[in-house]
């Protein structure tokens, strides 16, 4: 694991909270994370594949999304998610008017081999919402990765095995990320019911 | 031995100094947004202190151009806050 192929990714969130609607009474919430995931020093980009998962947690939002922020902190998440080497916040913001929240982080990741160096460029949406048909208790999560290749015609037919090893190791650290997350939403669940873990 | 091959230790990263901070930060952040802002107490911004010293650690430590040109964009709504914030203080 040397320093020269980690790769750091600036990751943006914005978490606009739940709100009230004071005309009927009733309680909304709103979207509620959105995350890019950028690979910095990339350029054009010409071909892209694109992969979207869903995955419902029968967990509430207020849980969910507290255990996606605290899920790189934990010593045992750590050992699970050994990709991750470093997670920074460069940037936060709360709009106190409207509850708000602005961040900005940089993850540094280790990449292995070829994987996400120099000509691939990752970028990943994640979004999480009260599930419609059980708002109060669950939470979907919406993740689309996408994948692009910078336009080197010669690099293409390699770039393109590149691409599906990365796509590949992708879905594994995201399996990886959902048992994290599980993790996570069980221990602050205990914690919020006062039961020691 | 297998043993100590997984023992290897992360390598020192650009931000390692500033790990003590970005903890307590963290600690901070958490526990605010589990216990405050998902229930709708987010009036008042917290961990302020905390912030302010880690961020600081990040501009003496953080080598790489692109992303300090994040933390550049908070000092630039820090100046337009105050300009705005001013004159209608004042009164």
């Amino acid at each position: 694991m040397s320093k020269s192929n980690a790769q750091t990714i600036v990751f943006v969130s914005t978490h606009p909270v739940k709100f009230l609607d004071l005309d009927d009474g009733s309680a909304h919430q709103s979207i509620v994370s959105e995350r890019w995931l950028r690979l910095q020093s990339c350029w054009k980009i010409e071909m892209v594949k694109a992969y979207s998962q869903e995955h419902v947690y029968r967990h509430p939002w207020e849980i969910v999304t507290s255990a996606s922020w605290r899920k790189f902190s934990d010593a045992e998440n750590k050992r699970i998610l050994s990709h991750i080497l470093e997670v920074d916040t460069l940037n936060q913001k709360l709009d106190t008017k409207c509850g708000k929240l602005y961040t900005t982080r940089a993850i540094t990741i280790h990449a292995p081999g070829p994987c996400l160096q120099k000509f691939i460029e990752v970028e990943e949406k994640i979004r999480y919402d009260p599930h419609p048909d059980n708002p109060s208790e669950w939470t979907v999560c919406r993740q689309e990765t996408s994948i692009h290749i910078k336009p080197l015609s010669a690099l293409a037919s390699m770039a393109e095995k590149v691409e599906q090893k990365c796509a590949e190791k992708f879905l594994q650290n995201s399996a990886k990320g959902r048992e994290v997350m599980e993790r996570m939403c069980k221990y602050l669940e205990a914690e919020a019911r006062g039961i020691p873990f | 031995m297998g043993i100590l091959r997984e023992k290897k230790p992360s390598p020192p990263s650009a931000t390692s100094p500033c790990a003590h901070l970005r903890s307590a930060y963290y600690d901070c952040f958490n526990r605010w947004y589990t216990e405050k802002f998902v229930k709708g107490q987010w009036q008042k911004e917290e961990c302020v202190v905390e912030w302010r010293k880690y961020r600081t650690c990040l501009s003496e430590h953080l080598q790489d151009k692109q992303l300090s040109t994040f933390l550049e964009a908070e000092d630039d709504n820090d100046v337009a806050k105050v300009e705005l914030g001013g004159p209608s203080a004042s009164y």
